[in-house]
């Protein structure tokens, strides 16, 4: 009896396994009607979705990075809002604040005027066009998943996905994150120049009529419960320890950096850097239809999960080192496994 | 066979292999450990030398407790499961599937994909292959192995004495324990040598020991060749062995001649006393019976002694023929001649010894080293040694290699003793007849060369008389010549020799070269 409970029990996890990467290949799938190319990066949104993180998407302008976004907001059934970060924006404008308002009777109150941070999915456009203030209007959303107006705190509607878009190449009149609000995007990824393909691609999706409706496949519930699914993947003890010596390894002041960390790093990434990696290696591990970590996992997710965790020193913004390559050394330095 | 099970017996499996593969790696390692220790050992060797035998079996020890440690070593090991699934899964590339399973099985905690987790990595350890992921392997140290192997017989068999400068190679003073332990043992017997060539008298014995002890001292203290040092040794222990038996055999003729032959003499002395005596008897006239057979009994013992010739047979013929008349007549001749001879033979000695000295003050002239006697004609060589050649009856003993003893003779009549080699055997012979004694041959092996005949007048007598003065002092004379027959006489002092054999009257003066033909003719 308890061995065919047991079978029932691991048929049915198999199946929810089987079930998640079955829905994140039909949101691919369906993403990539509407985008062409950048595959990696739909994967690695979808990877942030689920794991309930957020994602910094850098490119420059007219890469589908508002495209992407919007898509996934269309595929997912969830409340899509975009806010277009400018220099003058204000933080009630992305939270929200309290108006007057008036009633039947005549009487005069304070009302919570909802923001656009009041949604699902939220593209948060050339985000370093808005001052320090405002970006960081979005840090207690992004960590809590709730903003606090007038003492009041506010819940989010869960899931709650930050999708921030950064151009690289425009620094005049434009704020760099701060480091604070970087580290709390799960991954940091980046949109690349299409191939030639995909630029022909583009170009007949964009100039035809356009037929191709997004459907939703999936609804925030579904998500949630594959957020839930995707943490019971067991990681193995060395697979963690590896994870753990990669983030220290960014460190400069570490036994396990490499020389390049040591010259060009000044801080490296925090904890939630390892965060990234595990929980990112748990999600590769089922897409690959697996339910251990690998190493591979753990590597192949390392470079967008650290590299905006890690601030260059003088020294490495002045030699215009890319945190990537170190994040590469990294991954090339560090042992996979360490005898005792 | 559950999951759980199949991952188990993966993982006894590679660490049966893993043991086995680390077995294997250090056995190989402690016999290159070993053999590390044996080019260490023969490179000391080359400083502190030890016999071959022991540097062998020195190096086999040293191999055989390598490998035992390496044996205690790999039966101490235990090889880690987790870490042969982490490499089974990294080798095999199975995405940490073992590993994480077997963690899970080792975890006391559940897992909700616990179940799913172990079959997955079931599923996969059907498909490893142990050889693959412990593969065996020889360890790099081995590839050195050739060169310590050619490092080591470079070590044992080439002498680097004459490429690298000394302090490289170390002062080779004790270059060889077992050549020091020859060296000294040859100091030691040159040593007893010395003392019993010095107590003895033996010139040529006492340069031999002091070679020897000079020999000694350096196989102890200077650098050598090995095999030409063990050469000289064994030439040198030969040569030993050679002088130690002539020396025990002179001390047994020298127990002849120094205590038995003087007892000889003695007796002959005794016999011409008893002769005397015999002749008093019988010149007493007539005989009684019992006197009769009392006086043929002590001459039928005289005549078994030895000590008479066949005159005194005739003489006991006579005696038991009744004629005492003709017995006593031919033991008064008998007493006379014997005198005679023994006067012939004084002189004729005398008469060669300064013959001899002035021969050689005519060969040597007045250059001539007198450290050494003459004929002298070999050194000992560093390396070898040559016999010495010396020429003439008076030469000392000495030579062992080389030499040739058949027909050496000694010169002394009555002290018998052949102290050195003859080169006229036939005139010795003549001399040994001229006594006209009856000698004893005595034939011994002495040294290399061959057999050393010695004539011994006779015999001693049993009997034990007292020994008067009278009757020795020609015995030491005879020493005395012989004394200086042996050492070199500086050509100013043979006057002085001469004067001494003058003074005692065993030559005149003005006699000269007549003198000696009247003394030959007599």
């Amino acid at each position: 009896m308890s061995s065919a409970n047991d079978e029932a029990r691991d048929k049915q996890l198999r199946a929810q396994a089987e079930a998640v990467r079955e829905d994140l290949q039909r949101l691919m799938r369906e993403i990539e009607k509407a985008i062409v190319g950048h595959r990696e990066v739909i994967e690695g949104i979808l990877i942030s979705l689920v794991c309930g993180g957020h994602v910094l998407l850098e490119g420059v302008p007219g890469l589908g990075k508002t495209l992407l976004v919007k898509s996934l907001g269309r595929v997912l059934n969830l409340h899509f809002s975009r806010i277009q970060f400018t220099p003058d924006l204000m933080p009630a404008d992305i939270i929200g604040t309290n108006v007057v308002m008036e009633d039947e009777s005549g009487r005069r109150h304070f009302e919570f005027q909802r923001g656009p941070i009041f949604a699902q999915i939220i593209l948060a456009d050339e985000i370093n066009r808005a001052t320090p203030k405002t970006q960081s209007a979005l840090l207690e959303a992004m960590q809590e998943q709730s903003v606090t107006v007038a003492g009041i705190p506010h819940h989010l509607a869960p899931p709650f996905i930050v999708l921030a878009t950064q151009n690289p190449i425009e620094m005049e009149g434009t704020y760099p994150l701060p480091e604070a609000q970087l580290d709390r995007f799960f991954l940091k990824l980046n949109v690349t120049y299409p191939s030639i393909q995909q630029l022909e691609e583009i170009v007949d999706r964009t100039t035809q009529h356009d037929h191709n409706e997004l459907r939703n496949i999936v609804d925030g519930a579904r998500i949630d419960a594959m957020k839930e699914f995707v943490r019971t993947v067991p990681v193995a003890g060395h697979v963690k320890n590896y994870a753990a010596r990669l983030v220290l390894a960014t460190h400069p002041d570490s036994p396990y950096a490499p020389d390049l960390a040591k010259r060009y790093v000044l801080y490296g990434s925090s904890p939630r850097g390892a965060q990234s990696l595990v929980l990112g290696g748990k999600m590769k591990a089922l897409l690959d239809g697996r339910y251990s970590v690998s190493f591979d996992d753990i590597r192949s997710i390392a470079v967008p999960s650290l590299r905006h965790r890690i601030i260059l020193n003088f020294e490495g913004a002045a030699a215009g080192i890319e945190q990537a390559n170190i994040v590469a050394e990294v991954l090339e330095k560090t042992p996979e496994v360490v005898r005792a | 066979m559950d999951s759980e099970e199949i991952l188990h017996r993966t993982a006894r499996i590679l660490v049966r292999r893993a043991r086995w593969v680390r077995g294997r790696a250090l056995l190989f390692n402690a016999l290159f450990v070993g053999l590390c220790l044996w080019v260490a050992l023969a490179i000391w060797h080359r400083f502190v030398p030890l016999p071959i035998g022991r540097l062998m079996e020195a190096g086999l020890a040293l191999m055989g407790l390598s490998v035992l440690g390496a044996l205690v070593m790999g039966l101490r090991s235990r090889a880690d499961p987790m870490g042969l699934l982490i490499s089974a899964d990294r080798t095999l590339k199975l995405k940490e599937r073992l590993s994480t399973a077997y963690e899970l099985i080792q975890s006391s905690s559940s897992h909700p994909l616990r179940s799913i987790v172990l079959q997955e990595a079931a599923r996969v350890a059907r498909s490893v292959n142990p050889f693959r992921v412990v593969p065996t392997t020889t360890p790099r140290t081995l590839r050195w192995t050739p060169f310590l192997l050619l490092a080591l017989i470079l070590v044992l068999m080439v002498d680097f004495s004459d490429v690298l400068p000394t302090a490289l190679v170390g002062r080779d003073e004790r270059a060889n324990p077992e050549l020091f332990e020859q060296g000294k043992k040859l100091e030691r017997l040159g040593k007893r040598l010395e003392t019993e060539a010095r107590q003895r008298g033996l010139e040529r014995s006492l340069e031999a020991a002091r070679r020897m002890q000079n020999l000694g001292q350096r196989l102890q203290h200077e650098k050598v060749n090995e095999r030409d040092a063990m050469a000289r040794v064994n030439s040198l222990s030969e040569y030993v062995r050679n002088l130690e038996d002539e020396l025990r055999k002179m001390s047994v003729l020298e127990d002849v001649s120094l205590g038995k032959v003087r007892e000889v003499m003695v007796n002959q002395a005794n016999v011409t006393g008893e002769v005397q005596r015999l002749l008093a008897m019988l010149s007493r006239g007539k005989l009684s019976a019992g006197e009769l057979r009392h006086l043929q009994e002590r001459m039928q013992n005289l005549h078994q002694q030895g000590g008479l010739d066949e005159r005194l047979s005739e003489a006991l013929s006579q005696l038991r023929a009744g004629d005492l008349e003709g017995a006593r007549e031919i033991l008064e001749n008998f007493l006379l001649q014997d005198q005679l001879a023994q006067d012939f033979e004084h002189l004729k000695r005398a008469e060669r010894a300064l013959e001899r000295g002035f021969e050689q003050n005519l060969e040597m002239g007045d250059g001539t080293d007198f450290d050494y006697p003459s004929g002298e004609a070999g050194e000992y060589g560093d390396d070898e040694m040559e016999g010495d050649v010396r020429a003439g009856s008076g030469g000392p003993p000495g030579d062992f290699e080389g030499g040739d003893y058949l027909d050496a003779e000694g010169t002394g009549s009555n002290s018998s003793v052949g102290t050195g080699r003859g080169t006229d055997s036939e005139t010795s012979r003549s001399r040994i007849a001229e006594t006209n004694a009856p000698a004893t041959k005595i034939t011994g092996q002495s040294g290399e060369g061959g057999v050393r005949r010695t004539y011994v007048r006779a015999l001693p007598l049993k009997a034990d008389p007292s020994i008067p003065l009278e009757e020795v002092i020609a015995t030491y004379q005879r020493r005395a010549e012989e004394s200086l027959l042996r050492e070199e006489i500086p050509p100013r002092n043979r006057e002085i020799v001469k004067a001494y054999f003058l003074s005692i009257g065993l030559v005149e003066e003005s006699g000269g070269s007549e003198g000696k033909d009247e003394q030959r003719e007599r």
